[in-house]
């Protein structure tokens, strides 16, 4: 059985530490140059966000005690639920791949209904880490596959979605199935690091 | 000193750890040491009297022998790697240090050792340091060295002052703190004096205030002036830094997060919560309920009810299968149903995992 420790941060399958998708693509986003205190607000921003949208899923967001900032961002939001139609099956959901034994929780997965596919979908405040996202969101895909036994999902499509107070939403499609020999690449050389030190 | 005591006899078991020249120099050079300290045994008196004349010759050095350290929310105070300094020198007859066992992995393992040479009592300490940052990435060499002397310093003064019985120590250390103290009558000067040094290591009154949880500078009372001495020699000997001692949460950039409907419900639920229960409207007496038993949240929502149908969809579900499970209940009001409550959320998606797996 899988197990989260908050505080710790740490995945555990039947009691047995296990990497998580963002600690084996780390060496891979070296935010060092970032000066530390806009590091943690861009931090606290991509939580709210990501609350809000969950929280709106689940039809529980208190709009009037939104933040002014978040309001915007709100608007994006539906603004593409209701262009695409999306609608979510999961979301914040913990995944574990039993032969690659990784963890992690994948944002949201759910159904394109104008586009009429499937599709993995993370919610982020900028592009930044580039073709990392790509890689995060097939190691999610190929574990909920993995665990769910989903039909649809292996047809799913993967993209990344901007939310932010200052631009419209935007859609970023990652299509590389290469990307998921790159991630296990990663988890090879986090286990070997942890062999050697 | 691979030889082992029994009953105040010495056998010897031979050098296998320590051999060659250095370890026999070694060997002869401790012989000596007791033997030494043997004729000339210590007396507890001149120990109680030089001890305490040492740390209260100065407030300075009475000061150096305290310190203190902020950890959840409170200050810890203690003995310092000075004071056990002076008890060392003090107590004599004995052999003290400290070395860097490991420094593998993301800890350095540091060892002080305490052999109090005429009673033939030695005592090892160990103490561990980070050596990895909030991101698992190992520090730079020279921080790795900074780090290991810090655990040197704390593993050394632990040993000691367990060799020497606390209760030989503890009247020299309360006289330490008295020092530092002070009276009523200086009170107001070493309250300025501790203000004006911590503004050489940029913290402010209020931060100072702060920590102290005092209203004011005038708050700040003789107990506190300790505390304050103790950070000071904390920060010196480099155990703690300005930034962890007078640091808050609150100094962290806040972002403010979204809040939920059901939190808003709760929050003014609770002071309003009435001493005599009161039926609610889902038939739980408020404040009634069982500590571990969760209040009822009403029915299944909207988007739960759209997840499980997609998921049941996805492993060739039906309804006709969820009413056979779950007989009697439905997601859509119906005669001779009820709704699925909010807590069978869960039940249902084992359910549906169950019978996909299958």
């Amino acid at each position: 059985m899988l197990t989260f420790d908050a505080a710790a941060h740490e995945y555990r399958w039947n009691g047995r530490l296990v990497p998580n998708v963002t600690r084996v693509l780390q060496p891979l986003t070296d935010l060092g140059r970032i000066p530390a205190d806009a590091l943690e607000i861009a931090r606290q921003k991509g939580v709210a966000v990501h609350r809000m949208v969950d929280l709106d899923f689940l039809g529980d967001l208190d709009e009037d005690r939104l933040p002014e900032w978040m309001r915007p961002v709100l608007d994006t939001w539906r603004k593409f639920v209701a262009e695409s139609g999306f609608r979510t099956v999961v979301s914040e959901h913990r995944v574990y791949h039993s032969t690659y034994g990784y963890a992690g929780t994948l944002d949201r997965y759910g159904e394109l209904v104008h586009a009429g596919a499937f599709a993995f979908i993370d919610v982020k405040r900028s592009f930044l880490a580039g073709n990392v996202i790509g890689m995060q969101l097939i190691a999610y895909q190929r574990a909920y596959i993995d665990q769910e036994k989903d039909r649809n999902a292996k047809k799913a499509l993967r993209y990344a979605l901007r939310l932010n107070e200052n631009a419209p939403y935007r859609l970023e499609p990652y299509t590389d199935e290469d990307q998921f020999q790159d991630f296990l690449a990663c988890l090879t050389y986090l286990r070997v690091r942890g062999k050697y030190q | 000193m691979n030889d082992v005591v029994e009953e105040g006899r010495v056998i010897s078991e031979g050098m296998a750890v320590e051999a060659g020249m250095v370890g026999l120099l070694n060997r002869s050079e401790i012989d000596q040491q007791i033997s030494t300290a043997h004729k000339f045994p210590r007396s507890l008196k001149r120990f109680r009297d030089e001890a305490l004349q040492m740390v209260t010759l100065t407030e300075q050095i009475a000061q150096e022998c305290i310190y203190s350290l902020p950890r959840d929310g409170k200050t810890i105070e203690g003995p310092s790697a000075r004071f056990a300094e002076v008890i060392a020198s003090a107590w004599g007859n004995c052999r003290a240090g400290a070395r860097v066992v490991s420094d593998q992995g993301d800890f350095v393992t540091s060892q002080g050792v305490f052999h109090d040479l005429e009673k033939n009592v030695a005592i090892t300490y160990e103490v561990q340091r980070r050596i990895v940052d909030k991101y698992g990435k190992r520090y730079k060499p020279d921080m790795i060295g900074v780090t290991a002397n810090a655990a040197c310093s704390i593993a050394l003064r632990n040993a000691v002052l367990k060799g020497v019985p606390k209760a030989f120590w503890s009247a020299m250390y309360q006289a330490a703190r008295l020092t530092v103290m002070g009276d009523f009558k200086t009170l107001a000067n070493r309250r300025s004096d501790a203000i004006a040094e911590f503004q050489r290591y940029g913290v402010l009154p209020a931060q100072i205030c702060a920590t102290l949880n005092v209203a004011g500078v005038e708050d700040i009372g003789l107990e506190h002036l300790v505390t304050l001495r103790g950070l000071l020699t904390a920060i010196q000997d480099g155990d703690t830094t300005p930034e962890q001692a007078f640091g808050k949460d609150d100094d962290k950039p806040k972002v403010e997060q979204p809040r939920a409907k059901s939190e808003a419900k709760t929050e003014s639920a609770a002071p309003a919560a009435p001493s005599t229960p009161v039926p609610s409207s889902s038939g739980v007496e408020a404040g009634g309920a069982a500590p571990d038993q969760k209040p009822s949240q009403g029915a299944l929502k909207p988007s739960q009810v759209r997840i499980l149908q997609a998921k049941m969809k996805t492993a060739g579900l039906t309804e006709v299968d969820l009413g056979v499970k779950f007989p009697g209940k439905s997601f859509e009001p119906r005669e001779g149903c009820e709704l699925f409550a909010f807590e069978a959320f869960s039940d249902i998606q084992a359910w549906i995992a169950e019978r996909a797996g299958g």
